[in-house]
């Protein structure tokens, strides 16, 4: 993990100090309540339906065991015993009060962690592949370049004030689980010989005018990235719609300029600033990568996997869990363990201190005192010996962290819906709760294999409904509450936007309708084809003519 | 009155320079050769003022709210790009706590909405923050208190 250094720390505190400062002189009356608001966002602190809430950041979704602790500390003690991991890889508090959070702040920049530009319209935390540095798949660690980009986009003071909020995200792997394709910038690791470079996308996002990522440079030299994402930047900050917050975002700029216009400019800027912008050294990404050795090698003793060998024969439960739960880690001694949060004891991605403490230590004991947090709000150990699987996994299930439901349907992303936020038109929150008990049959789910179900509130998209096999978003029809289903959305390397079902369904009829696609599903599906597979075969029409069929008759 | 940064402090600006500020419009179609102070609006491209840059004293960026951070890129673009050395005058809405983040774009002079203002970003800490990260990777944003003890801008 990356080490703070005396600067790092310094620069937190006088960062803390600053925003203390900041809100005495606003409960004296010296900062007005816009401006407050203003410099609160940049601290991560929101006001919603019921009270204030805090993101903290969990840069690129890494997490010390001591951190975990300290966050678990922080839900104790401020807030109602609980926080909520993000999509984007952060954790929230819905409780806080607001004269509190300089001291929150304060506690928690003692174990090197801050809520900088987790909101407001500047550059977000960064997120990345919640396998980095254990994936198979690996082409390089993303996370020295993450670490790279937190720092030098931190109060980065020519982009502290865009058209909207910017979000970054960097993948290093084949098969990309950073979603790279959603996100304004969109970073995919490629090496060139011993170089390491990018293919850099831009212009990608959800909302209410969902767009995937277009290419801007397909390879771009490692030493140039900084360089390259202020020329986009500053492209973005001039010439970014800021009469309208809606046309705001840079996909916007992007889409109506044209790819290639805006390619030009962006490249004409770049080659412009170059003699003046320094390049990256490699001293400096060599000291980064430094910070994220590999794992060491498994001691001899653990190596003995006989015992795991024997279980997954004897016993099936166990061997659901693994084949779901964990994946190859690419030392062979190792795997990698997720550990889904989405169950019917509790709202999709909630913890409660007494977790997130048990959690810390059973990262200290299994996974070298790490986790992460992934951007479906799950956490994974990355690193776990494969002699402790079974003792990891029995620990796991008296816990309620081994339902072996990952990347299944009831691995549901939500949005807080109506329960805490002010833009909701609907319960999300009531409908996963549906979703957690009508389809609590694990064989069941099983049949049916990979789907991803994603909602949100209202078409701001928090939930990333657009990118869900099955999407779903609450809408407003005369006071009440209304969902609009669409199929076939995709995250991956492939990302694509998912087609609507027809129209929206009161809320009564929702979870019949799933019920329905997924009966469509299992008669149409040919042998070994995945729920996505079958809805690109067939497209949505023979789903419609089901769930509506009712309706119209 | 306004503000500008000399030695290291705010310091109240004696008008000197009553000049008439033209805008890029003005200065774009009379072409004057005397022209010594310019107001470029958000929309503006900087980089226009390249033909007048010698002789240009001074240059305002405008804030029609202290959230519009396009003045912020002009005047890196002035100070980088042009190697503009006199004043650049921030005008409109100017905010305490956005001076440190605007001097470390170049900009050194500061004129507000109204004096109360004025009166307390001559008198508050210009720079909160000990140590910072960008100006590691990116020399050409340096930190306040680099440029505090710095003749650059003076
Ligand atoms: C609770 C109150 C919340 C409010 C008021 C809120 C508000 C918003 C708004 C207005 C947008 C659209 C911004 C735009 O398109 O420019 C947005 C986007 C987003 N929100 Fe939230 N949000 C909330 C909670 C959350 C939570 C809990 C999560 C994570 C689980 C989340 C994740 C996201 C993500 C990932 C996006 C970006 C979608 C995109 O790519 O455009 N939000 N949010
Ligand atoms: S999608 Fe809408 S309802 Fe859900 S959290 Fe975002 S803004 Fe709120």
């Amino acid at each position: 993990m990356y080490r703070y250094t005396e600067h790092d720390r310094g620069f937190l505190k006088s960062r803390v100090a600053e925003f203390r400062d900041q809100t005495e002189r606003w409960q004296a009356g010296e900062i007005d309540e816009d401006e407050y608001k203003q410099l609160r966002l940049r601290n991560g602190l929101y006001v919603q339906r019921h009270a204030p809430m805090l993101r903290v950041a969990i840069p690129y979704g890494q997490l010390s065991s001591d951190q975990m602790r300290a966050l678990a500390h922080v839900a104790r003690t401020w807030d109602k015993g609980y926080g909520h991991i993000t999509t984007r890889q952060n954790i929230q508090y819905n409780w806080p009060e607001i004269p509190d959070v300089p001291d929150i702040l304060d506690y928690l920049a003692d174990v090197d962690m801050h809520a900088i530009q987790t909101s407001g319209n500047c550059i977000r935390n960064t997120t990345s592949d919640p396998l980095a540095g254990a994936a198979e798949d690996e082409v390089e660690d993303p996370r020295p370049w993450c670490e790279l980009i937190r720092q030098w986009s931190t109060l980065h003071p020519e982009f502290n004030w865009l058209p909207r909020k910017f979000k970054i995200a960097v993948t290093g792997a084949e098969s990309d689980r950073a979603a790279v394709q959603i996100h304004d910038i969109g970073l995919r690791l490629i090496k060139r010989g011993s170089e390491s470079g990018f293919e850099v996308l831009v212009g990608g996002g959800l909302g209410r005018t969902p767009h995937i990522g277009s290419v801007i440079r397909d390879y771009l030299p490692g030493k140039h990235l900084l360089s390259y994402l202020s020329a986009i930047l500053r492209v973005y900050n001039l010439e970014g719609r800021r009469d309208n917050l809606y046309k705001a975002r840079i996909k916007i700029l992007v889409a109506t300029m044209g790819i290639d216009q805006f390619r030009e400019k962006v490249e004409a800027e770049w080659q412009a600033s170059s003699d003046t912008v320094s390049e990256v050294q490699a001293s400096t990404i060599d000291a980064l990568r430094a910070m994220f050795p590999p794992p060491p090698p498994v001691p001899g003793p653990a190596l003995d996997a006989s015992d795991l060998d024997a279980r997954l024969e004897s016993d099936p439960i166990f061997g659901q869990w693994y084949r779901v739960n964990t994946r190859g880690h690419r030392d062979t001694g190792r795997r990698i363990v997720y550990l889904p949060l989405k169950n019917d004891e509790r709202p999709a991605g909630d913890l409660t201190d007494t977790m997130m403490d048990v959690i810390a230590d059973l990262a200290d004991r299994y996974a070298l005192g790490e986790l992460r947090t992934t951007h479906d709000q799950n956490l994974v150990f990355a690193h776990v010996a494969r002699a402790d699987l079974v003792a990891l996994w029995r620990e796991l299930r008296t816990l309620g962290l081994a339902t072996p439901n990952l990347g299944h349907l009831t691995d549901m992303i939500v949005c807080p819906g109506l329960d805490f936020c002010s833009l909701a038109n609907a319960g999300t929150l009531t409908l996963y709760d549906q979703v957690q008990a009508r389809f609590d049959d694990i064989d069941y789910l099983h049949d049916i294999g990979e789907i991803s179900v994603k909602v949100s509130g209202c078409m701001n998209a928090c939930g990333h409904h657009h990118i869900g096999d099955i999407g779903i978003l609450g809408v407003e029809k005369h006071g009440k509450e209304w969902y609009q289903l669409t199929l076939g959305g995709h995250a991956g390397n492939a990302a694509s936007l998912g087609k609507r079902l027809g129209k929206a369904l009161p809320q009564h009829e929702v979870i019949p309708a799933i019920d329905t696609v997924l009966n469509v599903y299992l008669s149409t599906r040919l042998h070994g084809e995945s729920f996505a597979q079958t809805v690109r075969r067939v497209g949505v029409t023979p789903f419609q003519e089901v769930v509506y069929a009712v309706k119209v008759a | 009155m306004p503000l500008k940064l000399r030695d290291g402090k705010l310091v109240s600006h004696e008008c000197t320079d009553q000049d008439d500020v033209l805008c890029l419009l003005q200065l774009q179609e009379q072409h004057p050769h005397s022209a010594q102070a310019v107001r470029l609006n958000p929309e503006d491209n900087a980089l226009a003022l390249q033909p007048w840059i010698r002789t240009l004293s001074r240059i305002d960026v405008t804030y029609p709210a202290y959230t519009d951070g396009r003045a912020h890129s002009q005047a890196r673009l002035l100070r980088q790009r042009l190697g503009f050395a006199g004043e650049i005058r921030a005008v409109g809405d100017v905010r305490i706590d956005q001076i440190s983040m605007m001097i470390r774009c170049g900009i050194n002079a500061f004129e507000c909405f109204d004096a109360d203002t004025e009166t307390g970003i001559a008198s508050a800490q210009l720079c909160h923050l000990s140590a910072l990260y960008n100006n590691r990777y990116q020399p050409e944003y340096p930190s306040v208190s680099t440029l505090l003890t710095d003749t650059v801008f003076q």
